[in-house]
């Protein structure tokens, strides 16, 4: 793989660069177990956020009680809203966790459509090569050259020219879309290393028939990478779609996510008056995207392992 | 010689779908900027029908790619629709270009005068607690996205310590000292995307070189382990490291887009999101095609400028 090629996405780029990171133990480690933790705690209440004892908005009754008038709305932290109050009295904890349940859901839908589409298409092309290969290859190696932020505003912009924001679905959609190319070269990468291996070319002497051996016995070992891949690309669409609601590109109206949290945070007049409100969605994006990254980087190094020794 | 025309070469057919997807996406825009720029006089059905004409809108859709890559490569970018000046594309460009390029490079100098120690003595110490930590805070540095970490800095080093100044760029003319206080926190927060990949990479290869015959002999012949690390092993390891650095230049013209808002620079970006704002289309266009291109040549002269330094790639060719 040329260097140009290689460099030009820092998805794939972070990808291929940690992989010799391997750490030689045999656990884990306590901060695998951090991060699963995590992401699992913050699953869980984005699933249930509507049945668990959170405020959502600032009903009246509630900020009556709770005593955080829309004057002091900087003076948070109580025991009624743990992470405070954002400017217009809403519950930031809450908020969060409503921003959890669409930056998982985004992240998760377009990692599957991406691998859904650009999988197979890596997979046939890695085990067949030849001019389907050469096609595809140039065409996602044309569409990575666009810097990936561009092409996505502008693909965002044409998408919710009209209606002023892009409904959850299409959003997952159009960047799974966008994922295609990329899912596409690391599937046919790692479909490649596995098409010449003795056992594929012993299932073919046998017999096997192409669409039983990329089934049957190339899918599994192509499976795990990907799979250890797809936790570092959710964690990287999170960002993407945070970036977009930053630009005012993302999620159409009432839709909550972090990037749209922080962006209606952010100025500088709020950031002098109330910065928590844009500390939280902050520390919630950071911490999960962290942890998506480090749960990811240890599956594949435990895959790797595994490879080495056979 | 020829590989280095045949890499140039494979480029032109990559620009040519890149700015054909560019085009057809910015053809479905909706909207019609003839209705644009002639606001109030729109309702006249025989002026959009003359002004249509006049821009060549009426043409199939084929014919304006055409029409528009061929002005294109003369140089000619068309001119704004709005605003009533007229103002051409390319004058906007080459106005706003040095600026982002200018925040993109600041970026990369940092991100490399911080990842080159980290990664160094990632390196040197592998696989003890010093190469552990390093390792985390590469974890958090590439969980930091640019949303992130600019507000951040505007607070904490912007506002609470008030060491830096927060907000637009003082322009050079102005006060050099303004000008380059007022760039740091924009290139910081751009840089700090770059430090985690730059200093693994150089970790990697600084571990490898390590290993090299020619650094045990430098030690058995007593050198003091700082010598060695900077004298013998940082050149041979620094290869990779500078090639992914050209390249991500690059990468940071695009990047800088976010950044460019946040700390609000009137640079490419902020000519690349009003364009789409205001339809203006041939804008949008050539922004995109300008970092494009941009992107592509510094990729191609750093994969060609790797055979130049290093003999063994130029014979793998």
């Amino acid at each position: 793989m040329s260097v140009v090629t290689a460099d030009i996405n820092p998805v794939v780029q972070s990808v291929a660069v940690t992989a010799p990171f391997a750490v030689k133990r045999k656990g884990m480690g306590l901060g695998f177990w951090l991060a699963v933790g995590w992401v699992g705690l913050l699953t869980f209440c984005a699933l249930f956020v509507s049945i668990l004892p959170i405020r959502r908005t600032n009903d009246p009754d509630f900020l009556l009680g709770a005593s955080v008038g829309a004057g002091d709305w900087t003076s948070t932290f109580s025991r009624a809203h743990p992470l405070g109050v954002d400017e217009s009295g809403n519950d930031l904890l809450s908020y969060a966790l409503h921003g959890a349940r669409i930056s998982l859901l985004v992240g998760v839908g377009t990692v599957c459509v991406g691998f859904f589409v650009g999988g197979w298409l890596g997979m046939v092309a890695g085990y067949f090569r030849g001019r389907f290969d050469s096609v595809f290859s140039f065409v996602s190696n044309a569409l990575l050259a666009i810097p990936p932020l561009l092409f996505l505003l502008l693909l965002v912009s044409v998408l919710s020219a009209n209606s002023g924001g892009v409904s959850v679905w299409k959003f997952i959609f159009t960047l799974g879309f966008l994922f295609v190319p990329i899912t596409f070269r690391v599937v046919r990468a790692a479909t490649l290393q596995q098409a010449s291996r003795e056992y594929v070319i012993a299932a073919r002497t046998l017999g096997a028939r192409n669409v039983r051996v990329l089934v049957r016995e190339i899918l599994p070992n192509v499976i795990k990478p990907a799979l250890a891949y797809a936790l570092v690309a959710v964690g990287s669409v999170i960002v993407v779609e945070g970036s977009l609601s930053y630009w005012g590109a993302g999620l159409s109206g009432n839709t909550i996510s972090w990037g749209k949290m922080i962006q209606s945070a952010a100025g500088l007049l709020k950031l002098k008056s109330g910065p928590h409100a844009t500390f939280v969605p902050a520390a919630f994006l950071f911490l999960t995207v962290l942890s998506l990254n480090f749960i990811g980087d240890k599956a594949r190094e435990r895959f790797e392992v595994k490879q080495s020794g056979i | 010689m020829r590989y280095a025309l045949r890499r140039l070469a494979s480029v032109v057919p990559l620009l040519f779908v890149v700015t054909f997807v560019c085009f057809s996406m910015l053809k479905l825009l909706p909207g019609d900027p003839v209705v644009t720029i002639l606001g109030n006089g729109a309702s006249d059905p025989e002026k959009v029908k003359t002004l249509t004409r006049e821009l060549g809108l009426d043409r199939p859709f084929l014919a304006q790619y055409f029409s528009w890559l061929g002005r294109f490569l003369r140089g000619d970018m068309g001119s704004m629709f709005n605003g009533g000046t007229g103002e051409k594309v390319r004058d906007i460009i080459v106005r706003t270009f040095p600026v982002t390029f200018e925040l993109a490079l600041v970026a990369l100098v940092l991100a490399l005068l911080i990842s080159i120690p980290l990664g160094m003595l990632a390196g040197y110490r592998s696989g003890t607690r010093t190469d552990r930590i390093i390792g985390f805070s590469n974890y958090a540095f590439l969980s930091s996205p640019a949303f992130v970490v600019g507000p951040l800095l505007m607070f904490f080093v912007g506002l609470q310590l008030g060491w830096l100044p927060v907000g637009q760029l003082v322009p050079w003319s102005e006060s050099p000292v303004g000008h380059i206080k007022s760039i740091i926190l924009p290139a910081v927060t751009l840089a700090v995307g770059q430090i985690p990949n730059l200093s693994r990479l150089l970790r990697t290869d600084m571990e490898s070189t390590l290993k090299e015959d020619f650094i045990i002999m430098a030690k058995s012949k007593g050198l003091p382990d700082r010598t060695i690390l900077f004298r013998h092993a940082l050149r041979p390891s620094s290869l990779t490291l500078l090639t992914v650095a050209g390249v991500n230049l690059g990468t940071l013209l695009g990047g800088s887009v976010i950044v460019e808002r946040l700390f609000n620079i009137q640079g490419l970006g902020f000519q690349l999101v009003s364009g789409i704002s205001n339809r203006e289309y041939l804008l949008v266009l050539g922004v995109v095609t300008v970092i494009t291109i941009t992107v592509l040549l510094l990729a191609t002269s750093v994969d060609l400028f790797y055979g130049v330094v290093d003999p063994r790639v130029r014979a793998a060719r």
